[in-house]
Formats: C-alpha cells, structure tokens, sequence
C-alpha cells in the first residue's frame, strides 16, 4: 500500500488500495489529507491502516487525516 | 529543587509538600484552571490559610473562557483568594511569531507580574503547578519560571499527575479528572502567527465541539484548515458524526475540516525538529 509524492500540479495521488487518495494540505501542506468517507475508513482492518499511516509518513507527511469537508468524498 | 523518590508513596509526598508551602510562608500561586494550579492553590489554602494564599490568573486571547469558568468557580466553592490580570503577551512579537519557545516570552511576562503582585500584597513566594512529570516534557515556560525565582512545590515533592488527580479526588476537586488544557496558543504549529483572530476561531471551533458531547480533543489550525485530534476513546465517535463536525466548522471560516486518524496526541505540534533554546 505505498503511496507516491504526488507530481506537482497533480497533487491527487492513488495509492496502491484502490480508491484511496490523498493530497497534501494545510498552510505548510504538512498534512495528508485522505480522500475517504470516514465509514470506509472505518471498514479497513486496523493492520492496513497502520501500513497506510507508515506510508504516508514515510513520504515526508506530519500527520495523516481523514479530508471530511462534504465535497471531498462526495462521488 | 530536590524532587522525591520514586517510590515514596503519596502520604510521603503530602507530607513534603506540607514542608514546602510552610518553609515558603506565603505564596502568590498562579492559577490557570488547570488540575495541578487548583489542587496547589486548594491545599495551600489549607496549610497556609486564606490570608497567606493569593492565586492569580493571568487573562488574555489565549487563554480559554472555558477554564477561566473553571478557575472562578473553583476559587469560589473552595474559598482560595482569587484575582485576574491582563497579559499582553500577543503583543511581543517574540511570542506572536509562534517560535517553538514561544512560551518562554508568555510565561516571563507573567511571571514578571505576579512577582510585582506579590511584592504588593506582601506574599514571600511565587509559585506554579508543575508537577514532576513536566520535569521531563519539553517546556520552554519552565525555564522562565526558574530565571524569575518561581517555586515549583508539587514538582519540589515529587508529585505525579497520577498522583495530582488522586489527591484532587480525594479533597472533592471537581478538577480531578478534567483533560489538559494548555493555551490556545498551542493549537497553532510553529511558525504560524499568533493573532486573535485565529484564536478566537479556535476557541469558537473547540466550543462548538465540546458542545456536540464530546470531552477531550484538540482543534488544530492550519491556516484554512483545521485538523481535529479525538483522544482514542472518542475517535469513532468522532468519526460517526464527521459530517455534523464539518459543517459546524466550516462556519467558522475554514476551508478545510480534517479528521486525525492517529487522534489526540499531547505535544502533538512538537512534532519534528526543534531548534535551540533562546533566552531573548
């Protein structure tokens, strides 16, 4: 489940779990904004949500949330 | 500073702390609302009495309302003398750049001031309530309470947290089990300004979410966005009412609402590296 630093201008990023994406965000785009619905997070088993964490982290990110502003996961 | 034996029980540490506050005489607490600065001012009260204690509270937007209704009503149900003053610490450009050591400029300040209360009132010491732990954590403030000679009894004793909420139980605090509550200041990471305006939305995004039930949380701001810390046991909470929590929040003038998934961490903007201390 690795996650790619995403191409500038294309800051949308697929990990390797389909339907997860992530973009940098926050004033110092230190943030991993995860674009799923908090019911799909919740659904994942705790062991690959560790692994998603860690790879996020090891891309350079501080910390690693859930995007719940409504149109972030609307569609 | 001679803090106590690991393994002294608390009955010992008690006793140490009694030793203290007599040693000192008199004492100009400061007084924030929080757990240590309330169980310190209450049993100062009672080893000193009330003509002896003054516990001070220093005001400014950054400090919660929430706790400064604490502070009042724990003042007047146990009887300690209490007093407010104004601090200007947002208008130190040393301490609105928001360094790592931003408390050390807040903290002198207040300490400069409850000294010059304490002259007036004829009060031999100032005091705070940092508690042994602290000791360990990193905490710029603490350096500025030594320069300004402020006594640390609880930490002096050596007395825990854990032991600091057992104590606060047992004398009927209401304050025994309250969460940390630190400035708002420290909702913003390094390096992003202190300014009233994002401390008011802080204050304004944390009420709205104490206000839907839940207890120990952090809004954390990042600009236009803010990103919402839930201690473990509130997280799928949290998550079950993410929709009712981003639309109170976008209210306020955020762009963005964020969910932690690691939840709330203490010191969580620490995070990362730190640079070297600086006195002035």
């Amino acid at each position: 489940m690795a996650a790619r630093r995403p191409v500038r201008g294309h800051e949308s990023v697929e990990t390797a779990k389909p339907g997860v994406a992530f973009q940098p965000a926050g004033h110092d785009r230190t943030i991993a904004a995860v674009r799923l619905a908090p019911s799909q997070w919740r659904v994942i088993p705790e062991h690959a949500r560790k692994q998603l964490i860690a790879s996020l982290k090891a891309e350079g990110f501080r910390y690693v949330a859930l995007d719940i502003t409504p149109e972030a996961t609307d569609g | 500073m001679v803090p106590g034996a690991p393994g002294d029980s608390i009955d010992t540490k008690v006793g140490r702390l009694t030793d203290v506050l007599e040693g000192l005489g008199s004492v100009c607490v400061g007084y924030s609302g929080g757990v240590d600065s309330v169980f310190l001012a209450k049993f100062a009260v009672d080893v000193l009495g009330p003509e002896s204690v003054l516990a001070v509270t220093g005001v400014s937007p950054a400090y919660p309302l929430v706790q400064k209704e604490v502070a009042r009503r724990c003042a007047r149900e146990f009887g300690i003398p209490h007093e407010e003053i104004g601090t200007d610490e947002l208008d130190d450009p040393r301490y609105s750049a928001n360094p790592n050591n931003r408390c050390y400029f807040c903290k002198t300040e207040l300490w400069v001031k409850l000294r010059q209360l304490a002259d007036q009132r004829g009060l031999r010491a100032v005091v705070d309530g940092s508690n042994a732990d602290d000791l360990d954590d990193y905490r710029p403030g603490l350096q500025a309470a030594r320069e300004a000679g402020v006594r640390s009894p609880l930490a002096e004793a050596g007395l825990a947290k854990a032991d600091v909420r057992a104590l606060s139980r047992r004398a009927g605090l209401p304050t025994w089990d309250q969460p940390a509550s630190p400035c708002l200041s420290s909702r913003l990471p390094y390096g992003l300004a202190v300014t009233p305006d994002r401390l008011r939305q802080v204050e304004r995004a944390e009420e709205r979410i104490r206000a839907l039930g839940f207890r120990e949380f952090r809004a954390r701001h990042h600009g236009e966005t803010v990103r919402l810390e839930f201690s473990p046991a509130e997280l799928d909470t949290a998550l079950e009412r993410a929709a009712l929590l981003a639309t109170e929040l976008l209210q306020l003038g955020f762009n963005q609402v964020l969910l932690d998934v690691e939840g709330y961490r203490r010191g969580a903007l620490n995070i990362g590296p730190l640079v070297p201390l600086r006195a002035s």
